[in-house]
C-alpha cells in the first residue's frame, strides 16, 4: 500500500486487546447492494475478513454503537433538521463515532454530555457531501477514548435538502450515527421509530 | 520510488509517438497519443476538521500526496501494488484562517485520465521521512478527491483534507 494510506473504516484495528464478541449458535448475515448501470450482467464478489482471537487474549470487549431514527420526512423540494436523543445506558468509552446520511444529506453532527446545557460536539460534517453516504469522515478516539457515563445525552441532528419531487424518509435517506465503543460486550443501539 | 515510477510515465509518454508510428501500410489508423495534461492543486479543509476534538496543531503544515489511477483505489485505499502516476510536496500550506490555500503546486504532465489524491497535511512537521500521518495530522478519505485529467491542459483541483487522523 502506499505510503500515503488513505484513512478507510475498514482498515483500521481496534486497539490492543480489544475484542468484538460474536456469540456461538448466531447467523450471521451480509447484505450488500449493487446498481448495475450497464446492460451487461456483471460479476461480482463481497469479502469480509475477520480476524479471531482467543477469548482469554481479551483484554477489553468492544461493541459496536449506533443511534438511529426512522422517524423523520422531508417534503418535496424542502429543507429539513431533525435532533434525537439517546440515553446512555452504562459507562462506556466511545473509540469511533461517523455519521450516516444518503445524497440528500446537508449537516450532521453528533454531541455528547452529561445534560442538555452541557452538550459538546464530538463529530460534525458540514457540508455533508454525496460521497461521504458510503465513505463518511469519521472522529476516532483509539488513542483517547471518550468516557460516555450513563444517563448522560447522545443527541444526533441530521440535516437535509431535498431535490426531488418525491418525500424522503427512511431508508431512502437516513440519519444514523456508529461507531464502537469499549467496555461493553453487547452492541449498544438506540434505534426510535417502527 | 515515487520519483522513479513518474520517469518511468515520462519516459512512456514521450515514445508514444514513435510507437503510434509501427506497423505496416495495411494496418487501421493509428491515432496519435493523447497529449498529457497537468494538474494544478491547491488545498482546503472541512468545518468537521477544524471542529474536530482530535485537531491540537494549527492548521498550518507540509501536504504530501500521491496520485493514483481512479480504477485503482477503492474504500479500502490502493490496491496492493497500484503504481503511482505521481507524487507532490507542498510546504507552508495554511489554513489557519484561509478557506483555501493561497499557494499551490503543479505536478508533472500526466495521462489524459481519471485519479484520485491520497495524501496528508503535517501539521507537526515530523512527516518528512515516513510520510505517512500521525495522530493530530490530516489526511483524505479514500474517494473523495478525484478528478480527470484532460489532453493537453492544466486542471486545477482543490483537495480536500476530510479527516483529523488519531
Amino acid at each position: 500500500m502506499s505510503k500515503y494510506d488513505a484513512y478507510t473504516i475498514g482498515d483500521q484495528d481496534l486497539p490492543p486487546g480489544h475484542g468484538i464478541f460474536l456469540a456461538g449458535g448466531k447467523s450471521m448475515v451480509l447484505q450488500s447492494h449493487y446498481i448495475n448501470t450497464s446492460s451487461q450482467p456483471i460479476l461480482v464478489r463481497d469479502v469480509v475478513r475477520m480476524q479471531k482471537m482467543a477469548i482469554e487474549d481479551v483484554t477489553t470487549w468492544a461493541a459496536i454503537h449506533i443511534t438511529n431514527t426512522l422517524e423523520f420526512a422531508v417534503p418535496s423540494y424542502e429543507k429539513k433538521k431533525i435532533t434525537f436523543d439517546c440515553t446512555v445506558d452504562k459507562d462506556v468509552d466511545l473509540l469511533m463515532v461517523g455519521g450516516h446520511m444518503h445524497e440528500w444529506g446537508s449537516r450532521f453532527e453528533f454531541f455528547y454530555g452529561p445534560s442538555e446545557a452541557e452538550l459538546k460536539s464530538l463529530y460534525l460534517a458540514d457540508p455533508w457531501r454525496p460521497d461521504y453516504r458510503d465513505a463518511p469522515p469519521i472522529t476516532l478516539f483509539f488513542t483517547n477514548p471518550m468516557r460516555l457515563k450513563a444517563g448522560s445525552i447522545m443527541r444526533t441532528v441530521c440535516e437535509w435538502d431535498n431535490s426531488t419531487t418525491d418525500e424522503l424518509s427512511f431508508p431512502t435517506e437516513m440519519c444514523t450515527s456508529f461507531g464502537y465503543v469499549a467496555g461493553s460486550k453487547e452492541p449498544v443501539v438506540c434505534s426510535i421509530g417502527q | 520510488m515515487a520519483a522513479h515510477r513518474s520517469l518511468l510515465a515520462i519516459a512512456l509518454l514521450s515514445a508514444l509517438p514513435l510507437l503510434a508510428g509501427c506497423g505496416s501500410d495495411d494496418d487501421a489508423q493509428v491515432l496519435p497519443a493523447p497529449t498529457p495534461g497537468t494538474l494544478k492543486f491547491n488545498f482546503s479543509t472541512t468545518n468537521g476538521v477544524r471542529a474536530s476534538p482530535n485537531l491540537v496543531d494549527p492548521l498550518r503544515g507540509t501536504a504530501y500526496g500521491a496520485i493514483f489511477f481512479e480504477r485503482d483505489v477503492s474504500l479500502m485505499g490502493p490496491r496492493d501494488g497500484a503504481p503511482e502516476a505521481t507524487s507532490i510536496e507542498l510546504a507552508n500550506v495554511d489554513l489557519t484562517t484561509a478557506d483555501v490555500s493561497a499557494n499551490s503546486v503543479v505536478t508533472i504532465p500526466i495521462f489524459p485520465d481519471k485519479y484520485v489524491f491520497l495524501g496528508m497535511l503535517d501539521l507537526d512537521a515530523n512527516g518528512a521521512v515516513e510520510r505517512r500521518p500521525e495522530s493530530g495530522d490530516l489526511a483524505t478519505l479514500p474517494t473523495t478527491n478525484q478528478f480527470t485529467v484532460e489532453s493537453g491542459t492544466e486542471t486545477e483541483v482543490t483537495i480536500v483534507f476530510d479527516l483529523v487522523f488519531n
